[in-house]
């Protein structure tokens, strides 16, 4: 089987926590992400930020590492063959006039929304203050913070495996063709595609990383995980853990899967009769190896 | 080598097929139209260049600004060439190459002819919430110095300076550029230009910026217009498509079905 994307869905609980914050309400307190429906939410952006995180930790300590990194998320480079950032993540080069300077982001994230209303707390900080200048004991010395109580938290990543590492060219020819070449930007670097795939899947169970908000040691490590490896383009499977999904829909989402040669491993911490997390990413990463991985430049 | 055909450019744009496409959300949409100001603000529905993008994704065609002007041009002339035979074309878009509407981005769709879409089945209700986002901006002036939380940790003795009212740094004509030491040593009240620690901060400076989000409580339902050959390309481009498919921004992920009517 050719494996053309990755999807992985996953619930990861969540306690006492802010992992996203947004705007400060009335002054001073701080608030948390949230939808309308008092659902919590981590951005999109934050849960990109987090996914790299997970990558650059995971490079850093891999054996076949090979002068590869993780450019800072306010420095990328354009450099595809040696930071995963350019090359996951893509980047837009200002510097160039169109959209020549432009590469888009085979890794990709949605926001991480939490599966019910959140109950919501406040938390009250006393600020430390070092100024001793006149005025400065008129100032609030107090801020409030909000945190979410207790959430499971759904959130989805998305690799489009024959897009790493390469990039896409045209040339316009006679009689109405165009001509797509590709440019490998791995050439000479055996094994980087495949190992690149491997830490976007490993590092999608490796979320500990929101940083300077969470403060506590929040993590985003599942509970419950589908990953499917397929022979195609798609995301619906994301819709396997949504709160709104019954038994009906998700029996019909994975026959689809098995309809198209797609494989899939759903694993759950919860439940003595089903793969645990960790078996299977364990599968899924074993998979990886036995199956071929899409590329369009052979 | 693969090859993409545009010869159905060529051909008269007969519009005799109708089709539907439904659009699903996966997950909240951004769909901003315009160049906007502070706010960027999502459309209700996706704007028929939004859908003339999706289906050049989802085809593949991931022309830049420049080979896409070079393909259109040249796409032009065949159609001329073989619109002397069809004298009843003569005045359409297709052959005097204005474009249909007016793209707010710049962007030029190949099919922009070839598709016509006839709006929304039925209105979709949405839930909207406003999303707290860092926007990445390059500059050269006051901005970058204000909005970076990193800088070299060789200015960290000038920057406390700055802070301490020491030293000012500013863009007027009494700033002075300064380098290496007599930067890194500039005596108090010195007056140093921008530019002198550009160098030393990061490509891009961080603006929070307010970007609303939709959360449609339906899938889109848009019936469109196209040729017979076109209609092939999609229904084969929406079986299996060449990228992920987005509406809006990059984690606008949606799930889009076509079928012929």
């Amino acid at each position: 089987m050719k494996i053309k994307s990755i999807t992985v869905t996953l619930l990861a609980p969540m306690s006492d926590h802010a992992a996203n914050r947004g705007e400060k309400l009335l002054g001073n307190a701080s608030s948390i992400k949230r939808r309308p429906d008092g659902r919590v939410y981590i951005s999109g952006q934050m849960q990109r930020h987090a996914l790299f995180s997970a990558i650059d930790r995971l490079n850093e300590d891999h054996p076949q590492r090979n002068g590869t990194y993780v450019a800072n998320g306010d420095g990328p480079s354009t450099n595809v063959a040696k930071d995963l950032r350019s090359d996951l993540g893509g980047y837009l080069d200002t510097n160039k006039d169109d959209y020549s300077g432009r590469r888009t982001a085979p890794a990709t994230a949605t926001p991480g929304v939490a599966q019910a209303t959140s109950q919501i707390g406040r938390d009250l900080l006393v600020r430390l203050r070092m100024d001793e200048s006149k005025d400065s004991g008129r100032k609030q010395a107090l801020a409030t913070n909000e945190y979410s109580q207790n959430d499971l938290m759904q959130m989805s990543f998305h690799l489009d495996v024959g897009a790493v590492g390469v990039t896409k060219e045209y040339k316009y020819e006679t009689e109405a063709h165009v001509a797509t070449t590709y440019k490998n930007h791995l050439e000479g670097q055996d094994g980087e595609h495949a190992r690149r795939v491997r830490l976007f899947l490993d590092a999608t169970r490796s979320i500990t990383d929101y940083a300077n908000q969470a403060r506590n040691a929040t993590t985003a490590e599942p509970q419950k995980v589908l990953i499917v490896l397929d022979t195609k383009m798609s995301r619906k499977a994301v819709r396997y853990f949504a709160p709104g999904t019954n038994a009906t829909e998700k029996t019909r989402i994975l026959a689809e899967l098995d309809n198209r040669d797609a494989i899939y491993f759903l694993g759950d911490d919860t439940n003595p009769d089903t793969l645990s997390v960790d078996e299977a990413y364990q599968q899924a990463l074993a998979a990886l190896d036995t199956n071929d991985l899409y590329t369009p430049v052979a | 080598m693969e090859q993409i055909d545009l010869s159905f450019f060529i051909e008269p744009p007969e519009l005799t097929v109708t089709a539907m496409l439904q659009i699903d959300a996966l997950a909240p949409l951004s769909m901003v139209a315009a160049q906007p100001g502070a706010y960027y603000r999502s459309q209700p529905a996706p704007t028929e260049f939004m859908l003339y993008g999706l289906l050049e994704n989802a085809l593949g065609w991931h022309l830049s600004a420049t080979p896409r002007k070079q393909v259109m041009d040249d796409l032009k002339k065949s159609a001329k060439k073989s619109a002397k035979k069809n004298v009843a074309w003569a005045k359409s878009p297709w052959i005097t190459g204005k474009p249909t509407g007016s793209p707010e981005i710049g962007f030029v769709s190949l099919l922009q002819y070839h598709v016509a879409f006839e709006g929304l089945e039925k209105p979709v209700q949405v839930d909207t919430f406003d999303d707290l986002w860092s926007q990445q901006l390059r500059d050269t002036g006051r901005s970058f110095f204000g909005g970076s939380r990193h800088y070299d940790a060789s200015l960290s003795d000038l920057m406390t300076r700055e802070r301490r009212g020491d030293v000012e740094f500013g863009d007027r004509a009494e700033h002075e550029v300064l380098r290496d030491e007599s930067l890194l040593l500039a005596a108090d009240g010195a007056k140093i230009q921008y530019k002198s620690v550009r160098s030393k901060f990061p490509h891009y400076y961080v603006s929070p910026t307010v970007r609303e989000y939709v959360i449609p409580r339906s899938p889109y339902l848009f019936r469109l217009l196209t040729t017979p050959s076109v209609s092939a390309l999609l229904k084969d481009a929406f079986n299996d498509p060449s990228a992920p498919l987005y509406i809006g921004s990059n984690d606008g992920w949606v799930d889009v079905s076509y079928e012929e009517l």
